[in-house]
């Protein structure tokens, strides 16, 4: 027992000696290399090392205007729009006063509730009709007319204002009732009310685009109105076919398209030319092949007719899209078919319980096109030729709604045959304002989401859509404040189609199925022996820092 | 009052020539006989359309919208695919009427344009539209195999550096790309001769089976203002008659339509200006049904007649088993794999001239590039003579890693009976780890060869089969087990190096077992 603590006892001091030893050896020179050796390892690693890791690793992302498109989204708060209005007089001008009045009127209308952000500006002239005008209107083209009146182009919105003695003139005798509208008597003209109603409601739709910049800044997202769904989304062009379903070709093996298309559609696409592209074609395709579909058959004491139920208009469409065949072109398609069925007559049932009354025979498909079917008894066929005048304008109509134009409401006569230039303008309005919305709203979802996920790829030309789309934007947003409508629309719809090409590019998804974490799993087998001695080593260095920080004291 | 008439007249007559000129149809059946029971069908339909100056509406009548849109917007002058099941045995059954490869081939010509850029990246987005149209896999741009013949003859008219071609040997044909191209035909399946295809699942049942698409721009003058669109399509069948009635007649067999297809034609299709039924009996069979009109032993039922009088077309047709060939092929071709190792192999492909007369013959190879081919390793050779043997032309484009494949032409004069074999080495290429298909195993094809004949100025077509070959396979956890092991060499390097460099040396008293543990204890 004694001789045990007499070896501990001895045992301490030698102890001592060595961490003495120790401490004096940490001092000398060999002790400074090994600690800066380690502090250089630390750097390399740290300055090196974790760099081209985190570059290699990383996802391509050309920059982008981020600021830019912030400062649109936050731009949509207010949009300015001016709307320059040229009142055309058939008899006196009228005086500043009730110009005057007339804008202070159309400011009242206006929603100015303080949370609509669309801020109209108006600008009304005035002028005496020329003789020109005078004279195209008594001898009632009105069309011609239409085109001299705008021979200035679009960025103004063109009124004519008649009094009683030519209305009667010329408005009384015209089926196209284009002038109606805007047919204000001697008393009437004064009263701005009225002007400024028709304005607002009739010429710029002030409710649908109201409705559509809520819709668009509706956070929860709503589901949009009814004309909404039915309109196809704006594309700048527009193939349109016309099909020919004929389920009894041994019977009737012609039809008049080409004509048709000339004498109705033509019109309309020479019109919009200038804004929208649109490519007309023709097919006849025979035998729908409808397979096990059955038709309802209706039969009441004097006359028996089949009937499609509203139910099987979907299953109809289905099997008639089948047969249409797929697409070659990128441009958003419009399909018009025209039906001969194999058992005649066929109608289409609005409600069941009075077929008889309510029975039909066309209808519109939302967001792609028309069907019409087509009884040869009903239509007076007599050869094998199928006349489609009657289809082509219930097309025609089909088609105007589908590519969102609105009609005035006050011109009764549908179908029609032409749109007229205050219609156009409308238009350009509600499309730009829409092709803003949309895009801005597009461009702040990817902005969102380039910030959300970093692992999306951005590639050189897809920045350039981008900018392109957000410099657009900005123009277009400026022309319309000066009131230069149909510049802004040809900007806007740059600006909306390269955000869209840029949003939908595949190579956004590229790396995004790449998981993140996987980033650092698969090179955990090199951080794992490479970060711990360092990690340790740092710790002796930090030690020994303490220790300097101490002697020097 | 008579002018209104003759004016309404002449209006008729415009409508009318305008209605007959716009587009056409027609169809046709020929049926030939081959030895051991074997029944060759072959349709044509074939369609044209005639662009109507006039008219700003491009109405295409019948003719399908999509091919009119397709060449239309690529500017396509001449388009041909075709898709094939099973391998025409040229050695029983003779020369086919329209040779196909194995698999699938799509080849185009373009229209002039600025720079050949334009061309190739229309043939791309093209190549990619048939794809889609008729289900087809063909992805051109991650498996280049775009060539441009400049000897073999695809097209009679057409500049030939306008011409792309790609060989698609891994394409396999089902009833899903049959019935995109049935909906090309102006009645569908519901009329005329394409009735007998509403069985599709049966026509599979064939040893041979190909469907082929041929598009025309016909110019009008040299300009191309004036053209028309013609378009025809090739259905070809072989069916074993034995097999499909199962009789065991030693001598005969005996069949009808609806044994081959379960459907009989009993309808026209109104606007088939033509649609005819040959019968090339050949005296190797008979048939009882009266023919509507005949030329030596062929037998032509024009529908449009025999319809009139009859509910169905379904002839009975009783068929003696041996029977000489009638369309001899003129050469005959063979291919295989030779002297293959871990590093490369041998391609060697046999032409035979069946003929008694000398024969000109252009070989026409595309070889994908990940096969890295030698040029300094073809070897011609007459075999019977055992010779070299020099070729009238060689013509060899080589391959660019993931752009183009290798591209040889040769053009040989064949002695009659003569037997010559073209030999190429060629290096197993290596691929990426992301280029591999999904079912590599398979193994990866090498194209068929195309012999074009120049027979008294005809050319004939040819093909060999397609070979198929193993890569250099990796393991596919590779990618991670690379990693892994590159991490754990540089982990051990690093440490043992960082060890050296960076270890202190200190002083400590040695201590026993016992004191060890004590003072493991006392912590």
């Amino acid at each position: 027992m004694n001789q045990a603590e007499a070896s501990e006892s001895s045992s301490e001091p030698v102890e001592n000696e060595i961490e003495l030893v120790n401490l004096k050896n940490e001092d000398q020179q060999l002790n400074q290399l090994l600690i800066i050796n380690t502090i250089y390892y630390i750097v390399v690693f740290v300055l090196i090392g974790l760099p081209i890791w985190i570059f290699t690793t990383s996802t391509y992302r050309a920059s982008l205007p981020f600021d830019s498109i912030d400062q649109l989204a936050k731009s949509l708060n207010r949009i300015e729009y001016k709307i320059n209005i040229e009142i055309i007089n058939f008899n006196d001008e009228l005086t500043a006063d009730i110009l005057n009045k007339a804008i202070s009127d159309l400011n009242i209308r206006l929603d100015k509730d303080g949370k609509n952000g669309i801020e109209l500006q108006f600008e009304i002239k005035n002028r005496v009709a020329t003789g020109e005008e005078k004279k195209l209107a008594l001898t009632h083209k009105i069309e011609l007319l239409d085109q001299v009146v705008c021979s200035d182009g679009l960025n103004k919105l063109h009124m004519i204002i008649l009094d009683d003695d030519s209305a009667k003139k010329i408005v009384s005798e015209d089926q196209y009732l284009f002038l109606n509208c805007l047919y204000l008597n001697k008393n009437l003209a004064k009263d701005t009310e009225r002007l400024s109603k028709i304005v607002l409601g009739e010429f710029l739709h002030i409710e649908k685009i109201n409705e559509e910049y809520r819709l668009k800044m509706d956070v929860e997202r709503r589901l949009p109105s009814k004309k909404d769904i039915r309109v196809v989304n704006f594309d700048n062009e527009y193939e349109v076919t016309f099909s020919w379903l004929n389920e009894r070709p041994e019977v009737y093996s012609k039809w008049n398209v080409d004509e048709c298309v000339e004498k109705y559609f033509s019109k309309i696409s020479d019109k919009l030319s200038d804004f929208i592209k649109i490519s007309i074609k023709a097919q006849t395709l025979l035998y729908s092949d409808f397979g096990s579909y059955t038709l309802s058959y209706s039969k009441l004491e004097n006359e028996s007719f089949y009937y499609l139920r509203q139910s099987d208009l979907s299953i109809m469409t289905n099997f008639i899209e089948s047969r249409l065949g797929a697409k070659i072109s990128d441009s958003s398609a419009l399909e018009f078919v025209t039906y001969l069925p194999n058992k005649e007559p066929l109608y289409i049932a609005k409600n069941l319980q009075n077929v008889k009354d309510s029975r039909s025979v066309s209808f519109m498909v939302p967001r792609w096109g028309g069907i019409y079917v087509y009884n040869p008894k009903d239509e007076n066929q007599s050869d094998d030729l199928i006349r489609v005048e009657k289809a082509m304008k219930t097309f025609l109509t089909q088609f105007i709604n589908l590519i969102g134009i609105d009609l005035h409401k006050s011109s009764k006569v549908v179908p029609r045959s032409g749109i007229y230039s205050s219609e156009i303008f409308g238009y350009l309005l509600t499309k730009t304002l829409e092709n803003q919305l949309n895009s801005i709203n597009t461009l702040n979802s990817l902005s969102l989401l380039l910030t959300r996920i970093k692992s999306m790829v951005i590639e050189d030309d897809i920045a350039e859509q981008i900018k392109t789309s957000v410099e657009s934007i900005e123009q277009s947003l400026s022309l319309a404040k000066d009131g230069k409508i149909k510049e802004a629309f040809f900007k806007s719809k740059i600006g909306f189609l390269s955000s869209e090409k840029a949003f939908f590019d595949k190579s956004l998804l590229e790396k995004l199925y790449f998981p993140e974490d996987q980033r650092f799993a698969i090179y955990i087998p090199l951080f794992i022996p490479v970060g711990i001695p360092l990690l340790l080593s740092m710790k002796s260095v930090i030690g020994w820092y303490k220790k300097q920080k101490i002697k020097t004291d | 009052m008579r002018l209104k008439n003759f004016i309404f007249l002449l209006y008729l007559l415009i409508n009318l020539t305008n209605g007959l000129f716009a587009y056409s149809f027609e169809e046709k059946l020929s049926l030939n006989i081959l030895p051991n029971s074997n029944v060759y069908f072959h349709f044509e339909f074939e369609s044209k359309w005639f662009k109507s100056v006039k008219s700003r509406t491009e109405n295409f009548h019948n003719f399908p919208k999509i091919i009119g849109d397709l060449v239309s917007k690529f500017d396509i002058d001449e388009l041909s695919l075709s898709l094939s099941q099973g391998k025409w045995k040229h050695n029983q059954w003779g020369m086919p009427v329209v040779s196909a490869p194995s698999g699938g081939e799509l080849w185009a010509s373009f229209k002039d344009q600025a720079s050949q850029n334009i061309i190739d990246s229309n043939w791309l987005q093209s190549s990619r539209a048939i794809s889609g149209l008729f289900g087809l896999s063909i992805n051109l741009e991650e498996n280049p195999n775009t060539a441009i013949p400049t000897f073999s003859i695809l097209s009679d008219t057409r500049n030939s550096s306008n011409i792309r071609y790609a060989s698609i040997p891994n394409e396999i044909v089902c009833t899903e790309n049959l019935t995109p191209w049935i909906k090309l035909l102006p009645c569908a399946k519901s009329k005329g001769l394409a009735q007998l295809f509403k069985n599709a699942p049966k026509l599979f049942e064939s040893h041979y089976f190909m469907i082929n698409l041929n598009f025309k721009r016909i110019c009008a003058d040299s300009a191309c203002s004036n053209f028309h669109f013609d378009l025809r399509q090739i259905l070809s069948l072989v069916n074993n008659a034995d097999l499909v009635t199962r009789q065991l007649n030693d001598q005969e067999s005996t069949w009808s339509f609806n044994n081959f297809f379960q459907n009989k034609i009993t309808g026209l299709c109104p606007v088939a200006q033509q649609s005819m039924v040959i019968l090339n009996l050949e005296r190797k069979a008979k048939t009882t049904l009266i023919p509507t009109s005949k030329s030596g032993e062929s037998y032509s039922y024009n529908l449009k007649e025999f319809l009139k009088t009859s509910k169905e077309f379904n002839p009975t047709i009783v068929q003696q088993r041996q029977v000489e060939l009638s369309r001899a092929s003129p050469i005959s071709i063979h291919r295989f794999i030779t002297d293959k190792n871990e590093i490369n192999f041998g391609i060697k492909t046999v032409i035979k001239n069946e003929n008694n007369e000398e024969t000109s013959v252009i070989y026409f190879d595309t070889i994908p590039w990940y096969f890295r081919v030698y040029v300094s390793s073809l070897r011609v050779k007459d075999v019977e003579r055992n010779l070299d043997f020099k070729p009238e032309l060689i013509s060899f484009k080589p391959g660019l890693d993931r752009q183009k494949p290798h591209q040889i032409e040769i053009k040989l004069n064949l002695r009659p009976r003569g037997v010559y074999s073209i030999y190429l080495r060629a290096d197993f290429g290596y691929l990426k780890w992301d280029e591999f298909p999904p079912d590599v195993n398979h193994g990866f094809y090498i194209n068929p060869v195309l012999v074009t004949i120049n027979q008294n100025g005809q050319n004939t077509k040819i093909y060999s089969e397609p070979l198929l070959m193993n890569l250099p396979t990796p393991d596919f956890s590779m990618p991670y087990n690379v990693i892994c092991l590159t991490c754990t060499v540089i982990a051990i390097g690093f440490g043992s190096l960082h060890n050296f460099t960076t270890r202190k040396f200190k002083f400590i008293q040695p201590k026993t077992l016992i004191e060890k543990i004590k003072t493991f204890f006392k912590k």
